[in-house]
C-alpha cells in the first residue's frame, strides 16, 4: 500500500492535500463554533463545517507556496520544490492532526482549556519541527549543508509560529 | 375510647397542617407574585423609553434615584457614564460598617424595546432587594453597593466604566459583583459562577434548592470556548457578555442570574424550549409576552431576590464569598499567567537545544567526522531514501 503510495506522485499530492484540510478541520472546528456563536448568536454544523471548509482549503494553498518561498529565501537550490512542498503539506497535517486530538482531551476536561492553548500548539509544532526537520535533513542535505539549512529552517518556523500568533 | 379520640383529634389536626401550610405558602407567593408584577408593571409605565443615549435616560435615572430614596436609601449618586450627557449609573448604598463591600447591578437600558425581561425585570428584582436589604440592614455581613447601570446594550459601558473609576483600595475590598440579566422569561433560572463549582456556587445552589424556583448551575459548554480572557474563561461564551464580564477582567469574583435553557454541552443553548419567548432583544420583550409565555416569571424574580438577600446576611456564606477571590486568581489550573509561562519556558527549552544542536552541527561540518551519507557532497540524496516518483 505504502510501496504503491510512493510510487503515485499525484495521488500522493492530492491525498495529502486533502489530508491536511481535514485535520485543519478536526483542529479547528471548535474555534470557529466560537466565532460563529459570537458574530450570529448560534452556530450551526453546517455553517461551522463551512467556515473551516473554506479555511482548511485557504491552508492548502499556503501550505503549498510557504515551503517554496522558503527555499527560494533561503536559496536552497538543490532541492526538489514540489517534493519538499509536500512534505511540508503532511508536517502541517501531521501538525493540525496533533492539535485536533490533544483538543479532544477538553471535551473531557473543559477547565484544562487553559492549559490546553498554551501547551498544545507549542508542543504539537516542536514535534512537528523536528520530524519535519529529520526527514528532510536526511533526505536533501548532508553534514556541510545540515548546519545552514538547520539555521533557516528554525528562523522560518518561529517566524511562522509568531506571525500565526499574532494572526 | 379516650385514646382512639386523642388520636383522632391528632389526626384531623396533621391533616389540617398538611393541607393549610402549602396554602398559605401558596398565598403567600402569590401576594410576592404580585407585587413584584405591580412594580414592573409600574417602572415599564413610567419608563417606556431606555434606550442608551437618549435623553429619556435620565428620566429613567430620576425614577430609580426616587426609587431607592423610596425604599429608605438616600446615600444615592449618579456617576455619569465617560462623556455620555445621558447616561448614569445610579448607585445607591447601603454602609453596615463593614470591611468589605459587594456590588449588586443590573443594567436599566434596553434596545429600541419594552425590554420587560431585558432587564426592566432585574432593575425591579434590585429595587425589591434593596427594600429589603434595608430592612435587615443589622444582619448585613458586608456593605452593599446596588448600581442601576446604564450602556450595557451598547457595550458594557456603565459597568466597565464603574470599574474603571474604583481605586486600587476599593477594587481590593469588592468581595463580589452579582449581576442580575434577564431572569424573567427562561425555562430554567441559572447561576453562573465564573464556569466552575467553587464553595460560592455550591452555597448558592444550596440554598436555592427550597426556593420557589429551583436554582441551576450553568453548565459547562465545552464547545463555546473559542477566547479566554485574563483569567481563562471563555469570554465570548453565552451568558458572558453582561456587566459581570469588566468586574471578573479586574479580578473581581462575580456571580451571575439569569434565565434561559442550556439543552447539552454543545451550543445547546436557546433562551426557551417555548419559540414564543426567543424575545431578547426584539419587540417581542414585553409585560405581555412574559405574562403569556412565563407566567413563573414573578417567581424567578422572587427567587433572585431571596437568595442575595440571604448571601448577604446568612453567616455561613461569609466564608464562600470571602473566598471566592482566591477560586478566581489564585488557581494554578485557571489563571492564564502560569500556562503562558509554561509554553514560554517550553519555547525557551526549545530554542536552547536548537542552538547547542547548530552549534553541534557546525562542529560536524568543519571537522568533518560525522558519518556522510552518499560520498558526494552537494549531490542529489540517496536514491533509496526519496520518493520513487
Amino acid at each position: 500500500m505504502i510501496a504503491k503510495l510512493r510510487a503515485n506522485y499525484m495521488l500522493v499530492n492530492v491525498l495529502s492535500k486533502i489530508l491536511l484540510a481535514l485535520a485543519y478541520v478536526f483542529a479547528s472546528w471548535k474555534t470557529f463554533a466560537g466565532l460563529m456563536t459570537m458574530m450570529l448568536g448560534s452556530a450551526a454544523w453546517p455553517t461551522i463545517l463551512l467556515g473551516c471548509s473554506f479555511s482548511g482549503a485557504v491552508m492548502v494553498v499556503l501550505a503549498h507556496f510557504l515551503p517554496k518561498l522558503y527555499l527560494k529565501f533561503a536559496k536552497i537550490y538543490m532541492v526538489p520544490h514540489s517534493e519538499f512542498s509536500l512534505l511540508a503539506t503532511l508536517a502541517f497535517a501531521m501538525y493540525y492532526l496533533m492539535v485536533g486530538l490533544l483538543n479532544l482531551i477538553l471535551l473531557a476536561v473543559p477547565t484544562f482549556l487553559v492549559w490546553a492553548d498554551a501547551l498544545f500548539p507549542i508542543v504539537s509544532a516542536l514535534v512537528c519541527w523536528l520530524v519535519f526537520y529529520s526527514v528532510t535533513g536526511k533526505l536533501y542535505f548532508n553534514d556541510v549543508t545540515k548546519p545552514y539549512y538547520f539555521a533557516t529552517i528554525s528562523i522560518a518556523v518561529i517566524a511562522l509560529a509568531v506571525l500565526g500568533g499574532v494572526v | 375510647m379516650k385514646n382512639t379520640f386523642w388520636a383522632l383529634i391528632v389526626a384531623i389536626c396533621l391533616a389540617a397542617a398538611v393541607v393549610l401550610v402549602p396554602a398559605t405558602a401558596s398565598a403567600s407567593n402569590s401576594i410576592l407574585a404580585n407585587e413584584y408584577h405591580q412594580m414592573l408593571s409600574d417602572f415599564l409605565t413610567n419608563c417606556p423609553n431606555r434606550v442608551s443615549g437618549t435623553s429619556d435616560m435620565l428620566d429613567v435615572a430620576d425614577y430609580l434615584w426616587g426609587k431607592f430614596n423610596e425604599v429608605g436609601i438616600n446615600t444615592v449618586r449618579f456617576q455619569n457614564v465617560g462623556d455620555s450627557q445621558y447616561d448614569k449609573n445610579v448607585i445607591a448604598s447601603i454602609y453596615a460598617e463593614k470591611e468589605k463591600t459587594i456590588v449588586i447591578g443590573a443594567h436599566y437600558d434596553t434596545v429600541e424595546a419594552e425590554g420587560a425581561n431585558d432587564n426592566a425585570c432585574g432593575v425591579v428584582t434590585l429595587l425589591q432587594i434593596a427594600k429589603r436589604l434595608v430592612e435587615q440592614k443589622h444582619k448585613l455581613n458586608f456593605n452593599v453597593k446596588l448600581v442601576a447601570f446604564a450602556g450595557e446594550e451598547l457595550g458594557l459601558l456603565g459597568s466597565a466604566y464603574y470599574v474603571s473609576q474604583l481605586t486600587q483600595n476599593q477594587r481590593d475590598n469588592l468581595a463580589l459583583m452579582i449581576n442580575i440579566d434577564a431572569v424573567a422569561a427562561g425555562d430554567n433560572l441559572y447561576v453562573y459562577c465564573e464556569n466552575k463549582s467553587t464553595p460560592l456556587l455550591n452555597e448558592l445552589l444550596t440554598q436555592g434548592q427550597n426556593q420557589p424556583v429551583k436554582l441551576h448551575s450553568k453548565p459547562f459548554s465545552a464547545g463555546v470556548y473559542a477566547f479566554v480572557d485574563k483569567w481563562g474563561y471563555g469570554y465570548w461564551e453565552m451568558a458572558q457578555n453582561s456587566d459581570h464580564t469588566p468586574f471578573r477582567l479586574a479580578g473581581i469574583p462575580t456571580a451571575l442570574f439569569f434565565s434561559g435553557n442550556y439543552k447539552g454541552m454543545f451550543y445547546g443553548y436557546v433562551e426557551s424550549s417555548n419559540v414564543q419567548n426567543w424575545t431578547m432583544n426584539s419587540a417581542g420583550d414585553t409585560l405581555q409576552s412574559l405574562q403569556q409565555n412565563a407566567p413563573n416569571f414573578a417567581d424567578k424574580m422572587a427567587t433572585v431576590a431571596q437568595m442575595v438577600c440571604n448571601l448577604l446576611t446568612d453567616e455561613s456564606s461569609v466564608v464562600a464569598i470571602e473566598g471566592a477571590r482566591e477560586h478566581l486568581t489564585a488557581g494554578i489550573v485557571y489563571n492564564n499567567d502560569y500556562a503562558s509561562i509554561a509554553a514560554f519556558v517550553v519555547a525557551l527549552i526549545a530554542i536552547v537545544g536548537a542552538v547547542i544542536y547548530y552549534k553541534k552541527l557546525k562542529k560536524q561540518a568543519f571537522v568533518g567526522v560525522a558519518e556522510v551519507k552518499t560520498p558526494e557532497v552537494f549531490t542529489s540524496p540517496d536514491v533509496n531514501d526519496v520518493f520513487k516518483f
